[in-house]
């Protein structure tokens, strides 16, 4: 559950384990969801990243608390010892290489050890990839597991919010559950002087001189 | 064979010659229970059979005591797991239901154990095998070891009434007492056939034979049923017809939804080997049965669920669209959640503009996406004239833009169809000074009529407001 230094919150919460090779792209996609942000770099994740995530749904807020944990062995940290009282999961492979789907069959069995009959969901990540290696009818494990799959990408955010919608679902056991907007509260009246704004000009010019980041023209469908 | 085989039993040992197979197994450590099993060996030598009839006698004598309709498929059948007072009507119970049906043998010696323990799934799961395996060809592979824990045991006595309840939903009222007791067993027969049933369905797969074992799962079912209703009125047990009767109403709504509710009971912890139930009451309650339960526990009646979801993790999908009874059974720390009124903090509010964009910060020189959505210029409908920007990400519906406009506010136009501009957003958290925004659109007349919206509804000093009436928003919403 929640790490002692997290502040509880009194709406349900739930701890999720997200799993898979490493440069799967879980950190991505969890910082997608935190920020917004599609963080193309790699570093490699040391032992587990603890994230609150958010969501509104039409039953109220829940929170998951992600275990974001390291894929490369060589950073494993406590590997399973990161699962115990896990109450869902995400299983995380990369369709561009095929190992790592390869590698699924021993996460989830891993997964299982520790974590039984909890809800997972197997993801196939980075689906905007031209010339995937592993194409969706291959993609067979989770009929054997009773898991959901969900082809997502990162980086498109197609299907992004599926996984943690099917979660959600699952564990308030409601399948009509669904994202609702969240509150956007009326924003604080702030005075913006010209001295403030003024000091902001520099950045503001630095700004508008930085061409935007062009490589999702496909935004818009 | 079996000659030489008994000679070498004194000795203890086996011989070389004497390989072990299925049907004698542990030959050598435990001759008098594989004798009497499988009732192949019968030539051992007068005295050896001399010394151990004394054996044989103690062990008739539990046999009668505990009715005990097929041994060989079942062997838990001789474990009374009934409370001492009520231990004996549901003996004859079952001795009755024996008589009646013998042409179900099988499902008594399952009904035995469910109403017994109905709770120890893996345990239930191994006699569903056993019965399987007689039934048809399709095997479980669980048999290996089917010890019942005495502990788990009592246990499962204890709460007897309530797994009964939850394993069958159609039984009202779960008392032990004799009558009770009696069409719980008869129910339990009916649904574990159906039961069994729907396990090789659903472990079968999705083939055409699937369905076709579930009409016979159908069949079985009306077969039990109606012999349970025979049973109540020979045996003129009010209960059992109130009981039958229930059983018997939802079967002209679809015998397909009996199959699914029966499903329910037992299915997840057929599944995963991992039982809900002892989740929910055993050590780590508070996790098990937000799970467990609350799935169990909540839903009723959704059909809309149905087979598309798997039961990935909570085990009983069918189960939980087809029981209200199952529902109540069991505490949950995940208390059902209710629909709630969703407020967007909008309400006051009317969007002068939506457009479809992608939100960037300037954050340490570069510009970092923030999300894709559609974002709204809103100007208040209560005669503030305040107005604002607000963008919700796409699929998660994350705030990500919550901004006040401003007098000053300056637009600045970019490459791409970008617009750049400084602003308070209090949709990010832990920033309360100015981020320098951009929005990028499809295309560059959206930008223009961002901007448009942006000059015209950006708050005038209050002063100001009164007398420049194209600026104000009522009359600005044409």
């Amino acid at each position: 559950m929640a790490l002692p230094n997290q502040q509880t919150v009194d709406y349900p919460s739930f701890k999720l384990v997200i799993v898979g090779d490493g440069g799967t792209g879980k950190t991505t996609f969890v910082k997608r969801h935190l920020t917004g942000e599609f963080e193309k770099k790699y570093e490699p994740t040391i032992g587990v990243e603890v994230h609150p995530l958010d969501f509104f749904t039409n039953c109220g807020k829940i929170r998951f608390y992600c275990w974001d944990t390291a894929g490369q062995e060589k950073f494993g940290g406590l590997r399973d010892g990161y699962y115990i009282h896990g109450q869902c999961a995400i299983i995380m492979f990369d369709v561009t290489a095929r190992l790592t789907y390869k590698n699924v069959p021993t996460w989830h069995r891993d997964l299982c050890r520790v974590c039984e009959n909890i809800p997972i969901v197997l993801c196939g990540n980075k689906v905007d990839v031209k010339n995937r290696q592993v194409k969706a009818k291959q993609v067979t494990f989770h009929r054997k597991k009773n898991l959901q799959y969900y082809e997502i990408s990162a980086k498109s955010n197609y299907n992004f919010e599926k996984p943690f919608l099917y979660l959600a679902r699952k564990l308030a056991g409601d399948p009509n559950l669904h994202f609702v907007e969240s509150p956007a509260l009326a924003p604080p009246e702030v005075q913006i002087d010209l001295a403030a704004q003024q000091q902001h000009e520099a950045e503001l010019a630095a700004a508008a001189s930085q061409p935007l980041p062009d490589d999702d023209d496909e935004a818009f469908d | 064979m079996g000659d030489a085989e008994n000679n070498f039993q004194p000795s203890k040992k086996r011989a070389a010659g004497v390989q072990l197979s299925r049907d004698n197994p542990d030959l050598d450590d435990n001759e008098d229970t594989s004798e009497q099993e499988s009732g192949t060996f019968k030539r051992a030598s007068d005295e050896v059979l001399a010394t151990r009839r004394i054996v044989r006698v103690r062990r008739q004598q539990t046999t009668p005591t505990t009715p005990d309709p097929s041994p060989a498929s079942n062997l838990f059948a001789a474990i009374r797991l009934v409370p001492p007072a009520s231990s004996a009507p549901p003996v004859e119970a079952v001795a009755c239901s024996g008589k009646s049906k013998e042409s179900e043998q099988i499902d008594e010696s399952k009904s035995e154990n469910k109403v017994d323990e109905p709770k120890s799934e893996s345990f239930a799961e191994e006699e569903n095998t056993v019965v399987n395996d007689e039934n048809a060809k399709q095997s479980e592979s669980k048999v290996d070891d089917p010890k019942p824990e005495p502990n788990a045991q009592k246990d499962k006595n204890v709460v007897n009434d309530e797994n009964a309840k939850q394993s069958e939903s159609k039984v009202d009222d779960p008392k032990p007492e004799p009558n009770a007791q009696k069409d719980e067993t008869d129910n339990v027969s009916e649904l574990d056939t159906a039961k069994s049933m729907v396990d090789k369905v659903a472990e079968g797969g999705n083939s055409g034979d699937g369905v076709k074992e579930a009409t016979t799962a159908d069949n079985s079912v009306t077969e039990a049923r109606k012999q349970a209703e025979e049973e109540g009125n020979d045996e003129e047990k009010q209960n059992a017809e109130a009981t039958a009767e229930k059983n018997a109403e939802p079967a002209p709504f679809s015998s397909f939804r009996q199959l699914s509710s029966t499903q329910n009971a037992f299915s997840g912890f057929a599944g995963t080997g991992f039982s809900g139930t002892s989740f929910s009451f055993g050590s780590i309650p508070k996790d098990g049965s937000s799970l467990g339960s609350s799935t169990f526990g909540l839903k009723s009646d959704q059909p809309t669920f149905g087979f598309g979801v798997s039961n990935n993790g909570n085990s009983s999908i069918f189960g939980s669209s087809g029981d209200n009874k199952a529902s109540k059974s069991e505490g949950s720390k995940f208390p059902p959640m209710q629909e709630v009124p969703v407020e967007t903090g909008e309400e006051n509010e009317k969007a002068v503009l939506t457009a479809d964009s992608v939100l960037f910060e300037y954050i340490d020189g570069a510009w970092k996406e923030r999300g894709k959505g559609e974002l709204k210029v809103n100007v208040s409908t209560t005669g503030t004239g305040k107005a604002r920007l607000v963008m919700r990400a796409r699929g998660n519906y994350r705030l990500i833009l919550n901004a006040s406009l401003f007098p000053d506010m300056k637009l600045t136009n970019m490459d791409k169809k970008g617009i750049t501009f400084a602003c308070v957003n209090s949709a990010s958290e832990g920033k309360d000074g100015l981020s320098t925004i951009a929005l990028k659109f499809k295309d560059a007349s959206i930008v223009e009529d961002f901007r448009a919206a942006v000059m015209e509804h950006k708050a005038k000093p209050p002063v100001v407001a009164l007398k420049t009436p194209e600026n104000s928003p009522k009359a600005s919403d044409e």
